[in-house]
């Protein structure tokens, strides 16, 4: 564990009745990451989150920002900010008011930021939150958190619900305004080609244990994508992990595999996110790992 | 102390009938007071302590319909305070920031047995003020004498050491409308009043007697549903009034001293640690 980890979850399992759903999982996160936390429904995204944010008791161990999320939890809560539902924001409160109160309960919160970002937007100070639209809401969260100057940031799905505009804006505000090499940011969502570009890691999760966990700028050294037209007759080396067929085309997906071998079949590329994730994820069959 | 400062305001931006409603009982006892003109011209007429009478009467009627419309605000706000936050997911924003549980809950209670009443005494203070003034100007002249005749500040020391015990007796009560507010899943009010019910019936089928019920009623401020064993007889809340200020003094003390006001605010605790846990772990997804 470095001195720059933000976020340390160790053999941390948690069950409800016999449902296990979370199985011995770890993750570590330190500054300047991007984190996204993928998996299907149901896969222990939320429970993994809730616990690294002292919601929910766990089994094993998480240190956020050092601190034990579930007995220092307002302590941490100075250096971490979530999202957990952008329609969570109170419909009674002005937008002044609410930058106010942000400002009276977190010692370093910058007013001035938060309303500078809030600039190049419909929104104003005298607004009440239940005017604003559930995208304007999101600007406004968004807002919020970059006033905090937290050093980790979780989202649970932030941008459920949000038009493609919005959401483009969220995660654009976030990179630009948020990010820098001592922050951190951990993600889940299921629009899993949204945050394509945006992370510098990528983990899956399924049933509650981690099946995945690569930095994005080493995938294609372990995974290689292939599209082969149905015209050609090359024969595909066995031991894919992911197949996908459309009238025209055949699109297979290897693991650490030798690339040379693959070449005379056309040409590699570097396998996109959706398509990882459906490799990891078959339904038709058990998970490869 | 800003953060505090703070988190009472965003309570008070919240619940806005918390400054309104007393404004708005003012405003009435003003109008009032304007529309019925000499209400007291009579006073005139009558030797010195009748007109104190009179007076204190007045006060009185105010002080009745103030005790009871902030009962209900009181009521209000705490069955309000952590239920719909519930339901409208806020929690779920309040949560995320460096405020703890136990702060969040126990200046929720404070806004109740503290702020609360601090407003019902400073409306109070206007309203007795606002009377004694608008009766001079509109010609009851024996209102200046008044002011001579029984020590306003003694009155109104004796108003708040009221609002005090009436605080401390009635806490239980008020712990246990916040508990159902931070509990029940849904209508709070049914919650609070159908448990004490039926807790009551219960004690029915007992061979020994409890008075279960009786207990939970004399916690009801300011005497209503008073059974004999409520702190309001001892304080003898009908003799704010009459000067006797030292013996009101006595009561009190004597109140805050009772097993059973502190059995009350043992309760209370109890209550109150429930709220936070519950506040604190309970899952709203």
């Amino acid at each position: 564990m470095s001195d720059n980890t933000l976020l340390s979850i160790s053999d941390v399992s948690k069950s409800y009745g016999s449902k296990q759903v979370l199985a011995n999982a770890n993750l570590n996160i330190s500054g300047g990451e991007i984190v996204g936390l993928i998996g299907p429904n149901g896969a222990g995204k939320s429970t993994l989150l809730k616990a690294a944010l002292g919601l929910i008791r766990v089994s094993g161990q998480i240190r956020t920002l050092g601190y034990n999320p579930t007995s220092s939890r307002a302590k941490m809560l100075a250096k971490v900010s979530y999202i957990a539902d952008v329609a969570s924001l109170p419909e009674w409160i002005t937008v002044k008011r609410l930058l106010d109160y942000m400002q009276g309960i977190h010692s370093g919160f910058d007013f001035s930021k938060a309303n500078r970002s809030l600039e190049n937007t419909e929104i104003t100070l005298g607004h009440k939150v239940g005017q604003l639209s559930k995208g304007m809401k999101a600007q406004l969260h968004l807002a919020l958190i970059l006033g905090v100057n937290a050093e980790l940031l979780v989202l649970d799905e932030p941008t459920l619900g949000l038009d493609i505009v919005h959401r483009t804006s969220f995660y654009n505000g976030l990179i630009n305004n948020f990010f820098n090499p001592q922050r951190s940011i951990l993600i889940t969502t299921h629009q899993v080609e949204e945050i394509e570009d945006l992370l510098t890691r990528l983990v899956f999760i399924n049933s509650g244990k981690i099946t995945l966990d690569i930095p994005t700028a080493n995938l294609d050294e372990h995974f290689t994508a292939i599209d082969i037209s149905t015209e050609s007759n090359a024969e595909a080396p066995e031991g894919f992990i992911y197949e996908y067929a459309t009238p025209t085309m055949r699109t297979l997906v290897y693991k650490d595999t030798n690339a040379s071998a693959l070449a005379p079949l056309g040409e590699t590329r570097t396998p996109s996110f959706t398509e990882l994730f459906l490799a990891y994820n078959r339904i038709d069959k058990d998970s490869s790992e | 102390m800003n953060r505090y400062f703070i988190l009472l305001k965003r309570e008070l931006w919240e619940h806005t009938s918390l400054f309104k409603l007393p404004l708005v009982f003012y405003l009435v006892v003003v109008l009032g007071n304007l529309a019925f003109g000499n209400l007291f011209q009579f006073v005139e007429l009558a030797p010195d302590g009748l007109q104190r009478g009179i007076f204190r009467s007045a006060f009185g009627t105010v002080n009745s319909v103030a005790f009871i419309v902030f009962i209900f605000l009181a009521a209000f706000y705490l069955l309000d305070c952590l239920y719909t936050e519930r339901k409208d997911r806020s929690i779920l924003f309040w949560r995320s920031l460096p405020v703890s549980d136990t702060q969040t809950v126990l200046l929720k209670l404070v806004t109740a047995v503290v702020v609360i009443p601090l407003i019902l005494w400073l409306t109070l203070v206007s309203a007795h003020l606002t009377i004694l003034i608008l009766q001079s100007v509109l010609g009851t002249e024996e209102a200046g004498n008044f002011l001579g005749l029984i020590s306003l500040g003694k009155y109104w020391l004796n108003l708040a050491l009221v609002l005090l015990v009436t605080m401390l007796w009635s806490l239980p009560l008020l712990s246990w409308l916040m508990f159902c507010s931070a509990w029940t899943n849904r209508t709070p009010l049914i919650t609070v009043i159908a448990i004490p019910v039926v807790l009551a019936m219960i004690e029915l089928l007992l061979p020994f007697e409890l008075n279960l019920g009786g207990h939970m009623l004399s916690r009801l401020p300011f005497g209503f549903g008073n059974q004999g064993s409520g702190i309001d007889q001892l304080l003898g809340l009908s003799a704010l009034g009459t000067g006797n200020s030292d013996s009101l003094l006595q009561n009190a003390t004597e109140a805050l001293s009772r097993t059973d006001l502190l059995i009350g605010i043992v309760i209370s605790a109890a209550l109150v640690t429930l709220t936070i846990q519950i506040r604190r772990w309970r899952d709203v997804a």
